[in-house]
């Protein structure tokens, strides 16, 4: 489980960091508000939604589709979480 | 024509439909202002409403790419046509399938894919249109609901439509709700005067302190632009790509009639070299614009959200070379070529409209920018990165 969830982490990273309109000096953490330091646009939120089902093997409700689930990787991995521990 | 991969059998079916009712009419819904009831109701009938929506939901299930041509073949007929699955289909069906909640979807993808009711999306404003987040349309909570206030324009099927995805905003927030035709406070007003998507049912919505239930709001508040609306612009975008393959094709086949048959200077137009760059440009125009579209239909297929990127470079493409096809169409057919008995000056006009709707041409180019920037970045080790070489981005 906890190396699932490192490759979890990898990927999000991966994923958010290939797709930021930043610099190349701009160093992501964790816990950073993707959308609210202008890394990306609202645009990619509904990217992120599909990009977390699909590696992330969850459907999200439609209860859970607000930004502050996509808002960070801590908060997406939380979000999966949640979905991994229900099922 | 042939293809390099399986396509449904309703594409065929619509293409016969385009061909045989659509395209000999389309003059007619242009001049009389409206797509008729007939119409919509066939296109409802044979399933091309409901299409790409859900099986379960009365849809037919096809997969995006069949979708995408399906909507070529019924805009090669009539573009005004093509507009009521851009909106109703595209841009509510598919969004309301993604992200409703399962009442939701119980309730109302039935009455979509069935087409007992249409559906359209109210976004744009008098005063708000690719500035989208700065919509003035307000929505306040009450109890049991919520009530809106504003005035929405250029609406596509407006005008007839049963249901309208409407936008507002409350303290900056926006929001998505489901209102039906009918709500106290609800009226719509045609807009007539229009260069082109005449037959389209274009209209302004005004909704004065209009109630609908806490069941009509789609996805949850404050999600209505980041999720709803960009999910509806996206399968809007696709469907417009297609829209623009629809014109450039259109235009080709009426570019091409008219060179084998007049005769100029003693021989066939088609002869004449500066009328075989024409042709030659609209040929490249119309397979490359296809070639593009078909590969977002298989990425959506394939499930890769990289689809969400490379739409608009779809869509910025086939509706910029639509408008030069059809010029190009128009400039060959001479004085003919601005007759009404001719289509060319139709298409022309209609070509023009795609490269306004679902995102302008100007907003499109800032996305594919910003894309671009990330995409086509070299590293410091002089590779390209990872989302170029796998294509994400």
């Amino acid at each position: 489980m906890h190396n699932d969830q490192q490759l979890l982490r990898r990927q999000l990273r991966e994923f958010v960091e290939s797709n930021m309109n930043v610099d190349d000096d701009v160093a992501l953490k964790d816990d950073d508000n993707i959308f609210r330091l202008g890394y990306v646009s609202s645009l990619f939120a509904m990217r992120l939604l599909s990009f977390i089902e699909k590696t992330g093997g969850i459907e999200v409700g439609d209860e859970d589709i607000v930004l502050s689930n996509f808002s960070s990787i801590d908060a997406m991995l939380a979000l999966i979480e949640k979905y991994r521990v229900a099922a | 024509m042939s293809s390099l991969f399986p396509v449904h059998p309703l594409v065929e079916r619509a293409r016969v439909f385009a061909s045989e009712v659509l395209r000999p009419r389309a003059g007619e819904f242009d001049a009389n202002r409206a797509v008729p009831e007939d119409i919509i109701a066939e296109m409802a009938r044979q399933g091309f409403v409901g299409s790409v929506l859900p099986q379960e939901y009365g849809g037919g299930g096809i997969d995006a790419l069949s979708y995408g041509l399906l909507t070529a073949e019924i805009g090669k007929g009539c573009s005004s046509v093509r507009a009521l699955l851009t909106v109703h289909t595209s841009l509510v069906g598919e969004t309301l399938a993604r992200l409703a909640s399962p009442e939701q979807k119980q309730t109302w993808l039935p009455l979509l894919t069935s087409g007992e009711k249409i559906a359209c999306f109210a976004l744009s404003e008098p005063l708000v249109g690719s500035d989208a987040l700065s919509i003035q349309t307000v929505y306040r909570e009450v109890d049991g609901g919520f009530v809106l206030s504003g005035t929405k324009r250029w609406i596509t099927y407006g005008a007839r439509a049963d249901v309208f995805l409407v936008f507002a905003q409350s303290e900056g927030e926006v929001s998505a709700f489901l209102v039906e035709r009918g709500s106290e406070g609800l009226s719509t007003q045609p807009i007539k005067d229009l260069m082109a998507s005449r037959g389209a049912h274009l209209a302004e919505v005004t909704l004065r302190d209009v109630f609908v239930p806490a069941q009509a709001l789609v996805g949850r508040r404050g999600a209505g632009f980041s999720f709803v609306a960009n999910t509806a612009l996206f399968h809007g975008r696709y469907s417009i790509a297609w829209g623009g393959v629809s014109l450039i094709e259109a235009a080709l086949e009426e570019m091409v009639g008219y060179a084998r048959s007049r005769e100029q200077f003693g021989k066939k137009l088609r002869q004449h070299q500066l009328v075989q760059a024409m042709i030659a440009e609209a040929v490249a125009s119309a397979q490359s614009s296809r070639a593009l579209c078909e590969r977002i239909g298989l990425l959506r297929n394939a499930g890769d959200e990289s689809a969400v990127n490379e739409v608009n470079v779809a869509k910025y493409v086939t509706s910029r070379l639509s408008v030069s096809t059809t010029s190009d169409a128009v400039q060959l057919l001479g004085a003919n070529g601005i007759s009404e008995r001719y289509p060319v000056e139709r298409l022309y006009r209609e070509a023009k409209v795609l490269e306004i709707i679902e995102g302008s041409t100007q907003i499109q180019q800032m996305m594919i920018s910003d894309y671009g920037v990330r995409r086509y970045r070299v590293s410091a080790s002089g590779r390209a990165t990872s989302a170029a070489r796998s294509g994400e981005g």
